[in-house]
């Protein structure tokens, strides 16, 4: 179980994420949905201890996140982070030594994979003879690499055509059925929707809305009425932030 | 720092530098090159035997020379090349129509100002090596006809020619050796400024490599910034070192092939680099060592730098700039050494200084053992120095690479500092507190004016109203003091009663409340600043020549045996300057400025004490003096302390004075005993009192039912004291037989 508390970070002047509190239970899927720059990625780099919070705690587990925990986490960064000039498998050989994986496992898992999104015959080929979608999905597959029990994934589907969307959302509810805890970020409800189960909606650093996505559906009102979809529920609560 | 994560990285990191085309490919030249070079001399040779010249051309050379002063030098000079013909002409009668291209006119004469006068002709440029051996040859025809007309042999012309030979002895240093490690500090900077391009260029490379493309995100989700740079720092080290143990395969590999060759032809084989090193001297092959020490130090800490500066790059342009940098700096710092120190150089305490901070050091201390003036400290303290400093540089820039690796802004905006919009109130508010510290500085520079005019006013009254009364019954020197005592007292209280008018008492601030023995322990503080202070006074003296002149003039009184002047001389100078001073600028200026703060009071009433003395000398002394005052007289809210500081100050010069003069060496032994005691005291009771309150913290964290040892016991007792010691001095010791060998 994941647990943010309090959390919050200043960039200087600027506050980034302002008071945000959490839970996600172990084996359900997770939205954190906002604007661009509303804090998502700066949320989720604070989960990972690449930033520090100014205040506030993150525990999993009800433990703090060190980096023995970390190797337990996979994090689907929201740019291509794959250097342009290493080959799939490089890549993924990189990657996993990072975290601690042999030569042998990164091969093994990294074929199972390819063969899952049907990219088999690119294992050799570089980073950057890859078309967009690819790359996005390579990404994915080097956060999964260790088997980690649970998944950051930050814009997970920007960039995909809807064939591969389908193909990742697959991926990621074979993930949840083997119980992994799954956090993502989006800017797009459908996507939201589609698999969450709870979500959280953020806007210039603050929380908006959080809570169950079925709750929310049945007892949000807009103008006296009830089950809006979360797009509009989205442009309500966040228009009405901005008066 | 997870060492299994560590090595994984630098694993994968070497491997990726190895297996790697532009590695091989680099590697292929470098194997090409060393062969090369180590054969130069069979290829030379091998070239030479078959007749193969670059310049083949033939050339014809003809001079004119009425007067015969070349005498047929010419052809001697070019008797062994068969490639140039020389021939005496009686004039030039080529025209740019007619004129060959193998041919070159050379025509000679007398000439009155320069001795002689030569026209070189040809039709287009041609081999340089000839040209020189012609201007060498015609350079001896002058001295030849500048000494016939002189009628000088022409032997002796020639020793103005040659550089002055010097017989340099320095007998503190080896001169034989010294050649030897001035050119092997030579060849070592250069390969280290190579290994530097080499590690900077694969530092900024490789992490604005992963920088840019964002894949530093991940990395960091793996391991802390801390494990990635020394990760990094490893292995870009290791992959150097790994060039550097193939380049002395090749370079072997080429002496191999040299050497057959050689005893192929049936020579002897050349001597091996293993003979070489038995040639050196023991002192020798230690500065190697000592050189090698730093060099790899400095390299550490050099890279750990370059690691820090790549991150703040956002492209890989960017990354080639931060290279720049610490290159450039490296360079400057060299130049820098090599002006700084030559074996003419004499050391200087700014010299020791820059000897032992780190990235200097590495130029500074071999360049100082070259000349045979290193000291022992000198090489310990740079060596702790530069140790201490890697880690604390691979912290600081730990926390600089995180912080910079993440941030993926092009450019820092600046930030405009944008001005507020003020409401009418704060408006006011403003101008109001403008207004009033306009016109407390209108009170200030009004009370300096009154102490002046006062003093310039009292002056002329006593020196035109009672110093006809005075003379009656005193000598000049005995007004002289009577009147400054009075001038200054009067003045100076005049000044005091005008401030006080303006002095706000403050309500809400309590005075502080120390007791006697706290106030003392202040007291000593300030005894000791003070004495420092005099030091500093007096080294400036004697070191730069900056005479307090004033001082020295206003103290030389002569006939200070009389007793009466001996009282006036002390009152004048020791106690009235001592109370009213601390009256008019420590009590009046410091409270009435004080509501700006304390610092801006001290600094401000020593500024105004500073200027008052009209004497550049005595102003930047009684400045510093005053700060030490002032700061006594704000902690302990009592002015009596500081009139007893000044007075002190004033009166051991006084009584310095008057003893010397009288020529009393007991008394005057005493007043210096007295004083440095009273120095030797302060720093004691100083000491006594930190050690005091770093106990009295400590207590805090001490549990419950641990006994503290007495405090010497505990320090004579604690093993690692002792073992300290004893280090330090092996040390100190070792080092000093290791530079006496040198």
């Amino acid at each position: 179980m994941l647990e943010l508390k309090n959390i919050t970070k200043k960039f200087g002047e600027k506050v980034a994420v302002n008071d945000i509190s959490f839970k996600v239970e172990q084996g359900k899927i997770f939205g954190i949905v906002g604007r661009n720059g509303a804090g998502k990625s700066t949320t989720f780099r604070m989960i990972l201890n690449i930033i520090e919070p100014s205040n506030g705690t993150c525990m999993y587990n009800d433990a703090p996140i060190d980096n023995k925990v970390l190797d337990k986490i996979g994090y689907l960064p929201e740019e291509g982070s794959l250097i342009p000039t290493y080959t799939v498998l490089e890549l993924c050989e990189y990657y996993g030594a990072l975290k601690l994986l042999s030569e042998k496992q990164v091969k093994e898992n990294l074929i199972k994979w390819l063969e899952e999104f049907n990219i088999l015959e690119y294992m050799n080929a570089k980073i950057k003879d890859l078309s967009k979608g690819n790359r996005q999905k390579i990404q994915f597959i080097i956060s999964v690499l260790h088997d980690p029990d649970l998944l950051i994934l930050d814009e997970p589907f920007s960039g995909l055509d809807p064939i591969s969307v389908e193909e990742l959302k697959k991926a990621i509810l074979k993930l949840k059925e083997e119980g992994k805890t799954i956090i993502f970020s989006s800017h797009r409800m459908e996507h939201i929707e589609m698999l969450c189960e709870d979500l959280l909606i953020i806007d210039h650093g603050k929380s908006v809305l959080q809570g169950n996505l079925k709750q929310i559906i049945d007892t949000y009102v807009i103008n006296g009425t009830t089950n809006h979809n979360l797009n509009e529920i989205f442009i309500d609560k966040v228009g009405s932030l901005d008066e | 720092m997870n060492k299994q994560k560590i090595k994984e990285i630098v694993k994968f990191s070497i491997k990726q530098n190895i297996q790697n085309k532009w590695f091989v490919g680099f590697n292929v030249l470098l194997l090409v090159l060393m062969i090369l070079f180590a054969n130069a001399g069979n290829i030379k040779e091998f070239l030479e035997n078959n007749n193969i010249q670059i310049f083949d051309d033939e050339v014809a050379i003809e001079y004119v020379d009425p007067n015969n002063i070349i005498d047929h030098k010419l052809e001697r000079m070019f008797a062994k090349n068969e490639k140039v013909t020389v021939k005496k002409v009686s004039e030039n009668k080529y025209t740019p129509k007619n004129i060959k291209d193998n041919v070159l006119i050379v025509e000679v004469d007398k000439d009155e100002e320069k001795i002689i006068k030569v026209k070189i002709t040809s039709k287009e440029g041609f081999d340089s090596a000839i040209y020189d051996d012609i201007v060498e040859v015609l350079q001896e025809c002058r001295s030849e006809v500048f000494a016939q007309t002189l009628n000088i042999p022409e032997e002796k012309l020639e020793i103005l020619s040659t550089e002055i030979p010097i017989d340099r002895v320095m007998l503190a240093v080896n001169a034989e050796n010294s050649e030897q490690k001035q050119s092997i500090q030579l060849v070592s900077t250069i390969v280290v400024y190579m290994i530097s391009i080499f590690i900077f260029s694969k530092i900024a490379n490789e992490i604005a490599n992963e920088k840019v493309s964002k894949s530093i995100e991940y990395v960091l989700t793996s391991v802390t910034a801390k494990e990635y740079l020394l990760a990094k720092i490893i292995s870009v080290t290791s992959v150097v070192l790994i060039q550097a143990v193939f380049t002395l395969v090749y370079y072997m590999m080429g002496n191999l092939i040299s050497t057959a060759i050689l005893m192929l032809q049936g020579y002897e084989p050349a001597i091996s680099a293993s003979q070489v090193m038995a040639t050196l001297d023991a002192d020798v092959v230690l500065y190697i060592c000592i050189l090698f020490v730093y060099s790899v130090l400095t390299l550490i800490l050099l890279s750990i730098i370059q690691a820090a500066l790549s991150s703040k790059t956002t492209n890989m342009s960017e990354a080639g700039n931060s290279m720049t940098f610490l290159l450039v700096v490296t360079v400057a710092v060299y130049m820098f050494t090599f002006a700084l120190i030559n074996p003419y150089t004499n050391m200087s305490a700014l010299i020791y200084i820059l000897s032992c901070i780190p990235l200097i050091s590495n130029y500074f201390v071999p360049a100082i053992m070259i000349i045979g003036q290193a000291k022992a400290w000198q090489i310990i303290v740079s060596l702790v120095l530069l140790v201490i400093s890697i880690p604390v540089a691979f912290n600081k820039c730990s926390v600089i690479f995180k912080n910079g690796v993440l941030d993926y802004s092009e450019k820092k905006t600046r930030k405009h500092k944008v001005r507020k919009e003020l409401t009418l109130k704060e408006e006011q508010a403003l101008k109001l507190e403008k207004s009033k510290f306009r016109s407390l500085a209108l009170v200030l520079g009004l009370s300096m004016i009154i102490a002046l005019v006062l003093q310039i006013l009292m002056q002329v009254l006593l020196d035109v109203l009672a110093y006809p009364v005075f003379i009656k019954f005193m000598n000049k020197e005995q007004i002289k003091f009577l009147t400054m005592g009075l001038v200054s007292m009067l003045s100076l209280a005049g000044a005091y009663l005008f401030v006080k008018v303006y002095i706000k008492k403050d309500e809400t601030k309590e005075a502080p409340n120390y007791s006697v023995l706290d106030c003392l322990k202040m007291f000593a503080t300030s005894i000791v600043f003070t004495g420092l202070l005099q030091w500093i006074i007096i080294y400036a003296q004697a070191q730069w020549g900056f005479r307090n002149t004033a001082v020295y003039e206003t103290l030389n009184v002569p006939g200070l045996d009389n007793f009466v002047l001996q009282i006036f001389f002390v009152v004048a100078i020791a106690i009235i300057p001592a109370v009213f001073e601390e009256l008019f600028f420590r009590k009046g200026l410091i409270n009435l400025t004080r509501e700006y703060g304390d610092k801006f009071a001290i600094v401000v009433s020593s500024f105004l004490f500073a200027v008052i003395h009209l004497n550049l000398a005595q102003g930047i002394f009684a400045f510093f003096m005053g700060i030490i005052l002032g700061t006594l007289y704000v902690k302990t809210g009592k002015l009596r302390y500081g009139m007893l500081l000044h007075g002190i100050n004033n009166a051991y010069a006084v009584f310095c004075q008057i003893f010397g003069s009288c020529n009393w060496d007991i008394a005057y032994n005493v007043v210096t005993y007295i004083g440095k005691g009273l120095f030797y005291i302060s720093i004691i009771v100083v000491i006594l009192e930190i050690i005091r309150k770093i106990r009295a913290k400590e207590k805090l964290v001490i549990p419950e039912g641990k006994v503290i040892p007495a405090n010497a016991k505990y320090i004579l007792t604690d093993y690692t004291f002792v073992l300290g010691t004893i280090f330090v001095a092996v040390t100190f010791w070792t080092t000093e037989i290791m530079l006496n060998m040198l």
